[in-house]
């Protein structure tokens, strides 16, 4: 008797196992040919994402509000696999602004601990980072950042050097506005321009993210529709999309429903960058 | 922000209710009278509120209980200085269909006056589009789109917001086919002069910002010359953004400080973020050229090269309807989209220190 309820348990357990594993079999199927489908028409190349709601998230769940932040980290590493498999090549995220150090102090040092952590886990084997050969870029204005993050940082970029597969740009303490003084600062300083030479390409290439091509969307989670000193330069011709979404709950179909708000104003988009090209070929011949 | 939880009205009994502000020692005591005329606010704080806040406070009674103000009579707003029982008592009567001073013309329905952006920007786009769905050349267009902008102008006036920036020519809309061009120039200049009276009675102070040294000689008199005429105006700052790039902008700042620092008043050094503001285009309104809402017209949800630096915080409005179109009802609905919105500016709002209410 015994020996045939252990059976019977047994196989019910077999089962919901079996089960569980043709279903996440069928939705790995789906999630391919879905990828398939969107990575015919065109992909981005840079997303820049702002990512805002850890906090609501938490209060949502009813646990501390500063655990927000972890299911956070994990809705980035979700995110990021996405956008990998989907060919985008660069991806930018907002994770700390040089305002939210005026946060309150158990706050700032939670999130610095998080950010030491998370960077160290980066470079651990068998993380994304090297599963797609992606090259860490911490950006922002490093010397702000307490020194243990600032260590963790420059090894994560150590670490991944050499990768060339894909970027991560963490934006960390970082505002456009911070960016653009110091490259204004930059290219004066450089001196061998004279002041009427000076143009916005000069600029670019002070700029941290010269290296990058900018983004064609930019996505912010959780409602707010405003830039929040986010890539003030480098979005002016970007496709701005905010979706109600908080940040944690951001999952594969809101990558892909952005996806497709991209490809449907491609066609404006491209006019724009064409009309931009133009003027600058305009300007190199005056 | 401001007052949490609905009130509901009561069925012709006393309703007391006590409605915490969040962020500030003070609690609003709400207790309606049998007639639904008389409420009464009683306001706790540890520390004195001004007159002007607890006005604030009181609208926002009102919103959340559904009473329209005029149908009030009188206000009893008592304030307590201490934590003892409430000391001052000040009545501030309000007169049935009369207005208060401060809210003279009243503002559509669900805007307050105490929460209206200070600058609003808007990009006009559409007019192209507008004309093409009815079948008109898009000069036609362009002709509408400046009845929608004298529209926008009067309601700011109107309305209460004190500085207006408009994105009327971009500089790639310099590569558009000559004749929209040279069309839309003329009008610009029509326009100068055609306003110019209205600009001097309405008080209006007009700044046209962009790469000005592209433009007609004759442009660039008539510009020079109606913005000497309105500079000590007040009422409203309006902006004009002609041939106007937000890069462009951020490189001729950089190219003035360059400058400076050539000619030594300046070291490199010294570059900071509010320097670098005041040599930006639109420091002709001062402290105040970022704005506080941005509207762009036609659904498209893109900056498209339009104060870039200036917008580190500004909300950003998207509406669907074409520039022509965009009317009182679209500028209200903008509006109340903006006062809806918490505003935190990177930090946390907390104002546990100074019993002041923060909205």
């Amino acid at each position: 008797m015994a020996s045939y309820s252990a059976f019977k348990s047994f196989s019910s357990s077999c089962f919901q196992k079996a089960a569980a594993f043709l279903a996440n079999s069928i939705y790995q199927i789906f999630r391919r040919f879905v990828i398939w489908i969107v990575s015919a028409g065109s992909v981005p190349n840079h997303v820049a994402i702002i990512m805002d709601g850890n906090r609501r998230y938490a209060t949502k769940r009813n646990v501390k509000k500063l655990k927000g932040h972890e299911f956070g980290y994990n809705s980035l590493m979700h995110t990021l696999r996405d956008c990998y498999e989907l060919g985008i090549k660069y991806v930018s995220v907002y994770a700390f602004s040089i305002e939210n150090f005026r946060r309150s102090k158990e706050e700032v040092e939670t999130l610095m601990n998080l950010m030491q952590e998370k960077l160290e886990l980066l470079i651990e084997k068998g993380s994304i980072v090297n599963k797609y050969g992606i090259r860490v870029q911490i950006i922002g204005d490093l010397s702000l950042f307490p020194q243990h993050v600032r260590e963790a940082a420059e090894r994560a970029m150590a670490f991944s050097r050499n990768n060339d597969r894909a970027v991560l740009n963490i934006c960390a303490p970082y505002t456009g506005t911070q960016e653009i003084a110091q490259a204004v600062e930059g290219v004066i300083k450089n001196g061998d321009l004279a002041e009427k030479e000076i143009r916005a390409e000069d600029i670019e290439r002070h700029l941290y993210t010269s290296n990058c091509p900018e983004p064609e969307l930019l996505i912010r989670t959780s409602g707010e529709t405003r830039l929040s000193n986010f890539f003030l330069w480098q979005t002016s011709f970007s496709l701005l999309y905010a979706t109600p979404t908080l940040w944690p709950e951001f999952t594969f179909r809101h990558l892909i429903r952005a996806i497709l708000e991209y490809q449907r104003a491609y066609p404006f988009l491209q006019k724009q960058k064409d009309q931009q090209q133009k003027l600058v070929s305009h300007q190199h011949h005056d | 922000m401001g007052l949490r939880g609905t009130v509901p009205l009561a069925n012709g009994f006393n309703c007391n209710e006590q409605v915490q502000v969040p962020g500030s020692f003070a609690s609003v005591h709400l207790c309606y009278g049998y007639s639904v005329n008389r409420l009464r606010c009683q306001i706790h704080p540890m520390a004195a509120l001004k007159k002007e806040t607890v006005w604030q406070v009181f609208h926002h009674c009102l919103h959340i209980s559904g009473i329209e103000r005029r149908r009030i009579l009188s206000v009893c707003a008592s304030i307590a200085e201490s934590s003892i029982k409430g000391l001052g008592t000040e009545e501030i009567p309000v007169e049935s269909g009369k207005e208060d001073n401060a809210y003279e013309d009243p503002l559509p329905y669900g805007l307050y006056p105490y929460l209206m952006p200070k600058h609003v920007a808007i990009i006009m786009d559409g007019n192209s589009r507008w004309a093409e769905q009815r079948g008109l050349p898009s000069t036609e267009g362009h002709r509408a789109g400046r009845i929608a902008l004298t529209e926008a102008v009067k309601l700011s006036c109107k309305w209460g917001i004190e500085i207006l920036t408009v994105f009327a020519f971009s500089t790639d809309n310099w590569l558009r086919p000559k004749t929209e061009v040279r069309y839309l120039m003329d009008l610009f200049q029509f326009v100068l002069e055609d306003e110019l009276e209205t600009l001097k009675r309405e008080n209006i102070r007009l700044c046209v910002i962009g790469d000005l040294a592209v433009l007609t000689k004759s442009l660039q008199t008539s510009i020079v010359e109606v913005e000497e005429m309105t500079k000590n105006n007040s009422r409203l700052n309006l902006i004009i953004a002609l041939s106007y790039s937000g890069r462009n902008d951020i490189v001729q700042a950089c190219r003035r400080l360059a400058r400076q620092v050539e000619d030594g008043n300046l070291k490199s050094t010294d570059i900071t973020e509010s320097l670098f503001e005041k040599e930006l285009e639109t420091s002709c309104v001062g402290d105040f050229g970022s704005p506080d809402l941005l509207i762009r017209t036609s659904g498209e949800q893109r900056l498209s090269n339009f104060l870039l630096w200036q917008l580190a915080y500004t909300e950003l409005y998207f509406d669907d309807s074409f520039w022509p179109e965009f009317g009182e009802a679209q500028y209200a609905e903008a509006l109340r989209s903006f006062q809806r919105r918490h505003r935190r500016f990177g930090k946390r709002v907390c104002n546990k220190t100074n019993g002041t209410i923060n909205f």
